[in-house]
């Protein structure tokens, strides 16, 4: 097997496609959580599988997150990723005044990772319609630990016939709120160009 | 002035002066650090996965894999004046962070074939925090052998 390498033009239908996939995430969330969101721009970069962690922020920070493995035509990886500040904000509007209670309970993890589930869905819907591809989120599970952790974890999935992989982020932002977390979409590079590949014939 | 080295995933790094910090960011990836008994020389490897898949490409990274990891770290000790039955190892990471039935249970065939590449060498182990739910931060310190681990949350513990 060589190595496989996207080029720029594939780059700009990933970042498309995730924009996509994202503009419906976006979308479920306001559902979800009774409020606008406004959607940054999502970003894609290309690098080193160990250089992925810093490119996202700051590796030894802690993060809550969601992870979902990707099924269907092609496989892949979805992380949602808050800050500990982010998250208590998420979670001040999920649960009732007189539930709440700050810190990683499994109620409140199990919170996290149905809004993770719930992205993952909506993302995923939206770039199956696109590629014709069928892709599903399989069981979310949820973990607080060190961002490069977690990241480079999953990196271990999909680093083995290309060292440098493709980061494809978005970050969410809810109306009065500094940020509602981020969502990374992650895959080996051959499963990323059958993705153009069918984007581009669809 | 000591450094700081960032051992990245599938990188290693030796040194022999003291005060210098080596350390990594671990999860399922395995961190292995050889002290050199008879000096303060200390190195470490970042192992990314167990073995290389059949058909998979050469990586230029040293310690991408368990075996050859270990066999580079093991050879750039020699290289700076090290012996190998002069050397010993403590081993961390390995990791599973997201429960059963969700990612390959790596972090545990990492541990399973570091030990092994350990073990041919005649290298023993003398300490180790493997395994577990929690990613490890891992700093050693050249010349005391000092490894100290700190999960998320900053709980530290000293091996």
């Amino acid at each position: 097997m060589s190595k496989i390498i996207l080029d720029e033009e594939e780059v700009d239908v990933l970042r498309e496609i995730a924009n996509i996939g994202s503009g419906h995430a976006a979308a479920s969330m306001e559902k979800w959580l009774e409020r606008d969101m406004v959607l940054e721009v999502p970003q894609a970069f290309l690098v080193p599988v160990e250089e992925v962690a810093e490119h996202i922020g700051d590796p030894l920070e802690t993060i809550i997150c969601v992870y979902a493995r990707v099924e269907g035509d092609i496989t892949g990886h979805l992380l949602y990723a808050l800050g500990l500040d982010d998250a208590k904000a998420l979670l001040d509007i999920l649960l009732d005044p007189e539930d709440r209670k700050w810190g990683f309970s499994p109620d409140n993890l199990s919170a996290i990772a149905e809004t993770g589930n719930i992205l993952f869905s909506a993302y995923l819907a939206a770039v199956s319609q696109i590629s014709g591809l069928e892709l599903l989120p399989g069981p979310p599970s949820c973990a607080a630990d060190m961002l490069e952790a977690v990241v480079n974890t999953v990196l271990l999935e999909i680093c083995e016939g290309s060292e440098h992989t493709l980061v494809l982020e978005t970050k969410f932002h809810g109306e009065g709120l500094s940020s509602v977390g981020y969502v990374l979409f992650l895959a080996e590079n051959e499963a990323l160009k059958r993705l153009v590949q069918r984007v581009e014939e669809g | 002035m000591p450094s700081r080295i960032i051992v990245k995933m599938g990188d290693l790094a030796v040194s022999d002066r003291e005060g210098d910090i080596l350390t990594s960011v671990l999860g399922s990836c395995v961190g292995v650090i050889l002290f050199h008994r008879k000096s303060p020389l200390t190195g470490m490897a970042h192992i990314m996965l167990p073995e290389r898949g059949k058909g998979m490409p050469e990586s230029d990274r040293r310690a991408k894999y368990a075996g050859p990891g270990v066999m580079a770290l093991v050879k750039e000790m020699i290289d700076r004046g090290a012996r190998k039955d002069e050397l010993v190892a403590k081993i961390c990471g390995g990791a599973r962070l997201f429960g059963e039935n969700s990612l390959q249970n790596i972090g545990e065939r990492n541990i399973a074939m570091t030990r092994a590449a350990l073990r041919k060498l005649g290298i023993p182990v003398q300490a180790e925090r493997v395994g577990g739910d929690t990613g490890r931060n891992v700093t050693v310190e050249v010349g005391s052998g000092k490894v100290t681990i700190r999960v998320a949350g900053g709980a530290t513990e000293v091996i």
